[in-house]
């Protein structure tokens, strides 16, 4: 019994060692355009101007107000770049159902409450989205592979010790 | 430690199961249910940016919505504990019609609070239907083709998804019903109530229990009956197996479309195409894995369905290649959605007759289930693109599967029993046995 609840606590510390770095937060200038691109291709409902100005939602998605949802049929955004603690430059392309693209920058400032599209700027060659050969907006380090592969072990070997528990009682 | 198998082969059950004619009559209403099951879950989220233009709404309520309904689905727990008490068939008719009754409401909703309580009774019925209908085939097939039965059956959820897809591509939603028109659709199970009532029959082997006077002293009403030692070690084992693979499928299931469209740049159509044919194709797994279970047995296939889950579900979310994602997704339906046939066998094969459903409803609302909202949950967390602190969904689903499939082929290999040669009749016969002292 007494290993069976050694082994469950050595599991549970296992895990809370691979989650440590779930705690710490994070705050991407990129997914903010990403939502406001979704929440634009909402139409209306969406509510993209919580996100940008209203001239540049039209440059982007033109009588958007009045559309139904999913005119835009790609949204991708890319791994941008800070130009300042307050400010970046993030890449993105949208294809309408037509077929039609647009492929921009989007010049992100932050404020008060977080941050906020400011205007948009045409596309520059070290800027790209994933599907043109840019690095997605973030990525999994060697240290997250290695805390699944501790996750499995510890889950394995909580669900043992749990199994030990259980058939001991019965 | 190797498990115990529960009953040695016997042949008192091969004379207690139904004809072939009825039993062919049988497949096909409990897996138009099981379609129903899997048709509903999908039409929420498929229309849901619709049914905010049309009844107002944020995004926010719309997460709300969400979580409010599939709390439905854990809460079918007391209601699929019921078949023990009141008879398999007798509850299979009850959820159809309150699953009928349920869309009805929803096509009706004036407002998001009326349909969010309507779509709330609508899961509670249609997860107790799930677990009775596995109940019955259990019962009601003969061990040879029990396997094949279970992965018929549990395709038709998958199917009942991709008809949702299906319609939409069709233009239901353009018609002037709009989003309504999908809930006007699940009006059909009307039609299996018609059908049902005078075709199904009570299980013999529930008859069987209830008419044996040595069962008298089993206890066909308590919720904590699976929890009696005897059964105890099997339930934890089964439970915490379908929480781990339930949580990494559902995890991948309910993200993909995402990782496509978001992260490798597929239009919202590429992808739709991709799902629909992955779907039909993946389908095949079901059906593949319930001939796999009664030729090599239940423990060996669901042991090479998850190493098959494993390396295809963390590869499918690492790929950036549109041509790749195809085949990649074809296998890791095939494989991730095909094991379910298994644990259906698990949650059901072990247990005597008298206990057998709330067995089932253990392992299904209070471990699948819940594995279904932490998974998804957990990778929206790390890979939330604004905070998350891996920041990539594809990423977090692929560390996802890896952490949690591993314990999954262990617990089966250690803990759950191989239940491919069991005898029904035998096992009732023990427990009354045990019961009588």
């Amino acid at each position: 019994m007494r290993r069976a609840l050694a082994l469950g606590l050595l599991a549970l510390a296992l895990l809370a060692l691979a989650l440590l770095p779930a705690c710490a937060g994070a705050d991407r200038p990129e997914g903010v355009v990403e939502r406001w691109l979704a929440s634009l291709n909402q139409g209306a409902a969406g509510r993209p101007e919580r996100a940008a100005p209203d001239e540049v939602s039209e440059a982007v998605l033109p009588g958007w107000r009045s559309l139904d949802p999913g005119e835009l049929d790609v949204i991708e955004v890319g791994r941008g770049r800070l130009l300042s603690a307050d400010a970046a430059e993030v890449p993105f392309r949208v294809a309408h159902r037509d077929g039609a693209e647009l492929v921009r920058t989007a010049v992100v400032r932050r404020r008060a409450d977080g941050w906020r599209i400011e205007r948009l700027a045409p596309a520059r060659a070290d800027l790209r989205v994933p599907s043109e050969g840019g690095p997605p907006i973030a990525a999994a380090g060697v240290p997250w592979w290695l805390g699944a592969l501790a996750a499995a072990v510890a889950f394995g070997v909580g669900a043992e010790a749990l199994m030990a528990l259980v058939r001991r009682a019965a | 430690m190797q498990p115990r198998a529960p009953e040695p082969a016997g042949t008192g059950e091969a004379a207690a199961t139904p004809g072939a004619r009825y039993r062919r009559r049988l497949l096909f209403l409990l897996a138009s249910a099981t379609f129903f099951e899997g048709y509903d879950t999908f039409v929420l989220s498929f229309v849901l940016a619709l049914v905010l233009v049309d009844l107002g709404g944020t995004e926010a309520e719309a997460g709300w919505i969400r979580g409010f309904v599939g709390l439905g689905a854990v809460a079918a727990f007391v209601l699929s504990a019921q078949a023990d008490r009141i008879g398999r068939r007798r509850l299979l008719l009850l959820t159809i019609a309150g699953y009928t009754v349920s869309a009805g409401l929803t096509a009706l909703a004036p407002n998001l609070a009326w349909l969010a309580l309507a779509q709330f009774a609508a899961q509670v019925f249609l997860g107790a239907e799930w677990a009775v209908a596995l109940t019955i085939v259990v019962e009601d097939f003969p061990r040879a083709e029990r396997g094949r039965a279970l992965g018929i059956v549990t395709a038709m959820n998958t199917l009942g998804g991709i008809a949702v897809g299906l319609l939409a591509f069709l233009g239901l939603q353009s018609t002037p019903l709009s989003w309504r028109g999908f809930y006007v659709v699940a009006l059909v199970p009307l039609v299996l109530i018609a059908i049902g009532r005078r075709t199904l029959r009570e299980t013999e082997r529930y008859e069987a229990v209830r008419a044996d006077p040595a069962s008298e002293r089993l206890d066909h009403t308590s919720l904590w009956e699976p929890w009696r030692p005897a059964y105890r070690a099997t339930v934890l084992a089964v439970g915490l197996l379908t929480f781990f693979r339930h949580a990494a499928v559902a995890a991948a299931a309910f993200w993909w479309a995402y990782y496509a469209q978001q992260e490798v740049g597929m239009s919202v159509s590429l992808s739709g195409l991709y799902l629909a044919a992955a779907g039909v194709l993946g389908a095949a797994g079901f059906v593949v894995a319930g001939r796999l279970m009664d030729r090599i047995g239940r423990r060996p296939a669901f042991v090479g369905y998850m190493v098959g889950t494993l390396v295809f579900g963390t590869w499918l979310f690492q790929i950036s290649s549109a041509a790749l994602m195809l085949p990649v997704l074809c296998a890791a339906i095939f494989f991730g959605l095909g094991s379910v046939a298994m644990t259906s066998a698990f949650s059901t094969e072990p247990y005597p007759t008298y206990v057998r459903s709330r067995a089932a409803a253990w392992c299904r609302n209070a471990f699948e289930v819940p594995g279904g909202i932490v998974g998804p949950l957990a990778v929206g967390l790390l890979g939330d693109h604004v905070s998350g602190p891996v920041g990539h969904i594809g990423d977090a689903v692929s560390l996802t599967v890896l952490a949690l499939i591993p314990p999954t082929i262990l617990l089966c290999l250690r803990h759950v029993p191989e239940t491919a040669g069991s005898d029904l009749v035998r096992l009732d016969r023990r427990a009354a046995e045990e019961a009588a002292g």
